[in-house]
């Protein structure tokens, strides 16, 4: 389990129930679809059941006649695409003449009720005129006069092309003992959350609307939508209720959302829509399928010397998240270990599919897979102990890589000492029967992307806390709490700060009406961005209660000691930081003689103290309202050569797991016996919610080694459903055994950083390093289904006979 | 789509009697109709709309056939047992424990709580395009199996083939009650009468049983085994949920060896040997596999390559067989 180094905090590293869980758990917790609005109409979205068409006619007068129809939009009532990246804002909310996807809108239907609205959909009367369609990433790459997106002026269907070099490939290839090459798929995989998307809208007499919509990321949404219906920001306010999981698939705006708005504004009505498990699927925004060749070069003594790969990724019909994605599948290599000469060459190409995006990982999972095999096969090739390499290999404490990364924390190397003591490695790792193996693997990702996506100087995090007279405490956020417990931690660093229990803590998070900015969630960002945000609010409001008291105890309040951050620590609006106007630098330390705790305040020094009450009460005759705000932007980092932004963050997380697992060699199934996890997330902030991250990732990793797979017959989703479309049951979840694991993170809020996705990645290729110690063959391809394991333990066998 | 969009009305006779009655008038005004127990095989198909009715006949109010009973050496189960009920229950433990396990291996808890035991020999036949969303099966041509003109599958097949429509047979429970020799009473309007569970099951995947639409199966019997040993052994890439991509039954009664397969064809396959044509068990159990894998032809309509479930075929019956031997040990 999880566990916290002891720093005498009361609340920071104690394992606590996430707020709202009592109410999931007892089935109270309202979801988007489960608020009830006065007299909704249903929307219902007629979907194109053709890959790559053109829509020759299209006709909703039947459908419009109908009784109960209240409205029926098409693609000729939005002028504006969006996307979730300003620079591909590829997607309509309803296709235009063209469809590039099966399961595309191409018209909708509001009307009284669901039955109504699917009748009316059988009534829309759609010609198509069926196109050639490109189904793979090598067909897209080739020359067309009709590309998927001929506004971008291309001769194919390249969407983006990324290539980076650093050092000198050729001589690290030469300063290399051993040389490993391989060619790598990967399928593409759903996120396979509980709660599928769902949007409510309510509209006022003004023609104000409020957005109930199950989303990751309210702010950018709200964007997005004020672009698409051309009207002000401030006539639109999104709300995310709770949610039931998101993984990276409700990180971008939909075309559902935009329908639902529209309708609402139009009509004068509140509306709602919600996807079948089947939409679902066909909205896809999963992880990119890929086709990645990978070549590693290693010497004895000095480790990595040299890593190169050239990876196609099949984008699906629109951009997403897919820019990023495809720096993602390059950059995030520059961890855990040193890789001193490196070049990728990424291509993300646009087919006929339902397009990808964001998925727990984002990019970086099947590139992993890839060099952590790799890696494997280059200690076996020179006789080294894969997990002591990788041991000397990891990243010192404060490392500049070689795509100038700044490496702060880093405290992986003990995890994975325990991890090797507890598994007993040395004593299993290559000395276990045929059948039983051992392996390791280790990965790195992001706290949080440095650089908005929607460039601007404002801050990442901005948390607003107020304190009524009463003595409650309320926190605002925008980040949005989707399961991963954003809104405990935000409490945490108050309730921490403020010295008050957890239960005097509310917390109002993801309503663009009364929540400051917050990008989102995505990109492991919240904890150390709000988080700092949340904490900077917590010790400005530390402040005035300590004056307040000091002024009843008359005393003279405490001085603040300067931050000793640099002054250009964070970008002001290009202006340098102002420490009088109570700019708090990074991570600051908020200890000023007092302590607060049980109702009181009290001075250390002078054994004196007054009730919290009476400090509130004191500090509202000066201002009435008790309110302060904190704010997170990173600082200023990376380099200044093209592309350099991409994968910047203020800090990274480190991960190894030690797998082991039983292949029958007649059947080819793969078991996954137990599970050893050390993850450096600094300081584990709620060690409960820590392991709850580990044992998810460990279940979804376990998903995508064995069995997960979207399968496409020209376009055609084949396997729509949760009974064809293969996620984990429990029963596959192994033994986890969770080794203590952390640093003091300079900058994150209480040490910490990431812990929801750079676990997930090293998982896999952990499972695929323990399948060859169990049986001698290296699976390089995903879903590690049994007959692939045969296939592979034939061909083995065959090469055995020859030699 | 997560909605039935269909309108039909729902009944739930309490007595056959009551049941034929319904179904003359069904017949009579021309109404389609389905009956349903657990109803976890024929809502799904009217959630995507793959079959409409007009009368959705609930056979839970009969409430005779739902237990399990002992009598001159014979079990008779009720067709409205549950899976779980069935999995769980004292006299299928004792005396057909292969039987419970194989219950037990169906699905998942919930649906092993409303599915039943008459709905699982009955379950119909799956294929991956007609089992389908309702959206993928317009982008296809219509098969067989949806009234239209083509074999997915079998790009060849044509009306007059013996095999049309190469929609598998995929119930869990079916392969042991054929090697039990099971027989099942079946009511309808012209009263009851009795079959061998085999002649139940047809060749094309259409309609792969030959129930007739006005008949419904009341219990199913089984002789209990003497100096017998069973064992059902199913693939699938989960523990839990899924359909067998492939299942093997096996029975060892002194030196009689039968072994059924589901999950692969339109029907399942029994195979049968006797010990004293070999000169040894072994010999048996590799010709055995040999007969099975030679006469089975697998299709690409599974989560696992067709290659992969036909190899797993001799797999299977080697390990139902060892398992079979060690217990009895």
């Amino acid at each position: 389990m999880t566990e916290a180094p002891d720093k005498g905090y009361k609340i920071i590293g104690k394992p606590v129930p996430l707020i709202g869980s009592r109410a999931k758990v007892m089935g109270q917790a309202l979801y988007t679809d489960d608020i009830r609005l006065h007299n909704p109409l249903t929307i219902k979205i007629l979907r194109s059941p053709h890959a790559s068409a053109n829509i020759l006619s299209l006709d909703t007068s039947d459908a419009l006649a109908l009784n109960g129809v209240k409205g029926v939009l098409t693609g000729a009532d939005f002028k504006n695409t969006f996307g979730v990246l300003t620079i591909s804002k590829d997607e309509p909310a309803i296709a235009r003449d063209v469809v590039r996807y099966e399961g595309e809108p191409v018209a909708a239907v509001a009307a009284e009720t669901a039955e109504i609205a699917l009748r009316a959909l059988e009534l829309i009367k759609v010609t198509y005129e069926l196109t050639e369609g490109v189904f793979d990433s090598k067909t897209a790459l080739k020359p067309t006069d009709r590309p998927l997106h001929p506004e971008l002026g291309k001769g194919n269907n390249l969407h983006k092309n990324v290539v980076q070099e650093f050092g000198d490939m050729d001589q690290g290839f030469k300063d290399a003992d051993v040389v490993v090459k391989k060619r790598f798929r990967f399928a593409s995989i759903n996120h396979a959350f509980t709660e599928p998307h769902a949007t409510q809208v309510e509209i006022d007499n003004q023609g104000n609307i409020t957005v109930y919509s199950a989303t990751q990321v309210p702010h950018y949404l709200h964007m997005a939508m004020a672009e698409v219906l051309e009207i002000p920001e401030h006539n639109i306010r999104i709300v995310k209720p709770h949610l039931g999981g998101g993984f990276g698939g409700k990180s971008d705006p939909f075309p559902h959302e935009m329908i639902a708005a529209k309708f609402a504004l139009d009509l004068g009505r509140n509306v709602k829509v919600k996807f079948s498990r089947e939409e679902v699927f066909f909205s896809h925004h999963g992880r990119h399928q890929t086709d990645l060749t990978m070549k590693l070069g290693f010497s004895k003594d000095k480790g990595i010397t040299a890593l190169g790969l050239d990876t196609l990724i099949d984008g699906g019909a629109y951009g997403s998240f897919g820019i990023v994605t495809t720096y993602y599948n390059g950059v995030l290599l520059q961890g855990p270990y040193k890789v001193p000469n490196f070049r990728f060459h990424v291509d993300r190409l646009y087919t006929n599919k339902p397009m990808c995006g964001a998925m727990r990982g984002h990019g970086g999972v099947n590139p992993r897979f890839a060099s952590e095999v790799l890696l494997d096969m280059a200690c076996a090739e020179v006789g080294m102990d894969p997990a002591e390499t990788r041991l000397n290999m990891i990243h010192k404490e404060n490392t500049l890589t070689t795509n100038e990364y700044r490496v702060t924390s880093v405290g992986l190397r003990n995890g994975l000492t325990e991890a090797m003591k507890r598994t007993k490695w040395k004593e299993k790792h290559g000395k276990l029967p045929f059948g039983k193996g051992i392996g390791v693997a280790c990965g790195f990702f992001i706290s949080g992307s440095a650089l908005p996506i929607h460039w601007n100087k404002l801050p990442a995090s901005t948390v607003r806390i107020t304190i009524d007279y009463d003595g409650g405490v309320t926190l605002f956020s925008g980040a949005a709490d989707i399961g991963q417990g954003s809104d405990t931690m935000l409490a945490q660093m108050a309730a921490e700060v403020l010295g008050q229990p957890m239960e005097n803590i509310k917390v109002i998070s993801a309503d663009t009406r009364t929540t400051p900015v917050d990008l989102g969630s995505y990109s492991s960002r919240v904890t150390f961005m709000a988080g700092n945000a949340s904490r900077n609010a917590a010790i400005r409001m530390r402040r005035i209660l300590v004056e307040a008291a000091c002024e009843l105890l008359e005393m003279q309040p405490p001085k603040y000691e300067k931050p000793e951050a640099p002054d250009d620590f964070f970008r002001q609006g290009g202006r340098k930081p102002d420490f009088e106007k109570g700019f708090l630098g990074p991570n600051p330390d908020y200890s000023d003689g007092f302590i607060i705790e049980d109702g009181l305040i009290r001075s250390e020094k002078h054994n004196a103290s007054v009730t919290y009450l009476e400090a509130v009460e004191k500090a509202l005759e000066f201002e009435g309202i008790l309110q302060t705000s904190g704010t997170y932007k990173a600082p200023k980092l990376g380099g200044s050569f093209k592309g350099a932004g991409a994968g910047l963050s203020p800090s990274y997380s480190f991960t190894a797991f030690i797998v082991e697992v039983t292949v029958d060699p007649d059947t080819g199934f793969i078991k996954v016996d137990k599970a050893t996890c050390a993850h450096d997330c600094g300081m584990p902030l709620n060690p409960l919610s820590v392991n709850g991250q580990i044992e998810g990732c460990i279940h979804m990793g376990l998903g995508q080694a064995l069995m997960e797979e979207m399968v496409y017959e020209n376009g055609a989703t084949q396997n729509p459903s949760f009974l064809e479309y293969k996620i984990p049951s429990a029963f596959e979840q192994p033994e986890v055994d969770i080794v203590p694991c952390y640093s003091d993170d300079s900058e994150g809020p209480f040490g910490a950083k990431e812990a929801g996705e750079g676990i997930l990645a090293p998982i896999i290729p952990a499972i695929a390093n323990a399948v060859y110690d169990a049986v001698g063959i290296r699976l390089t391809q995903l879903p590690m289904r049994p007959d692939r394991v045969l296939s592979a333990l034939a061909k083995e066998n065959k090469k055995g006979a020859k030699s | 789509m997560s909605l039935v969009s269909e309108n039909f009305d729902f009944v739930r006779p309490t007595s056959l009697e009551q049941l034929n009655e319904l179904v003359k008038e069904c017949q009579e005004k021309n109404q389609k109709f389905a009956f349903a127990a657990g109803g976890t095989d024929v809502i799904p198909k009217l959630k995507t709309g793959s079959f409409k009715i007009n009368k959705f006949i609930s056979l839970n109010g009969l409430q005779d056939l739902n237990n399990v009973i002992l009598k001159d050496n014979k079990i008779i189960i009720g067709a409205l047992t549950t899976l779980c009920d069935l999995a769980n229950h004292g006299l299928i433990k004792k005396y057909l424990p292969a039987l419970a396990h194989a219950a037990h291996k169906v699905a998942s808890p919930q649906i092993r709580n409303r599915a039943t035991i008459g709905g699982n020999i009955m379950v119909d036949n799956r294929c991956v395009y007609i089992n389908q969303s309702s959206l993928n099966r317009e982008c296809h041509e219509p098969c067989y199996k949806a009234d239209g003109d083509v074999c997915h599958i079998v790009k060849s097949a044509k009306r007059g083939d013996e095999i049309l429509c190469q929609a598998r047979f995929v119930s869990d429970t079916a392969p042991l009650l054929l090697l039990l020799g099971a027989k099942i009473t079946i009511a309808g309007a012209n009263g009851s009468r009795k079959i061998n569970l085999d002649e139940l099951y047809l060749i094309d995947g259409i309609d792969s049983r030959s129930l007739k639409s006005n008949e419904v199966i009341t219990t199913i019997e089984v002789e209990i085994p003497e100096n017998t040993a069973m064992h059902y052994e199913k693939l699938a890439i989960r523990n839990a949920l899924d359909f067998p991509s492939l299942g093997v039954a096996i029975r060892i009664t002194g030196n009689d060896l039968s072994v059924a397969l589901t999950g692969l064809n339109t029907r399942p396959g029994v195979f049968r040997a006797n010990a004293d044509s070999y000169d040894n068990f072994d010999d048996m159990v590799t010709d055995i596999s040999a007969q099975a894998s030679d006469s089975v032809k697998t299709y690409s309509q599974d989560f696992f390559p067709r290659g992969y479930r036909k190899d797993m075929i001799p797999v299977f019956i080697r390990r139902g067989v060892d398992s079979i031997l060690k217990e009895q040990q």
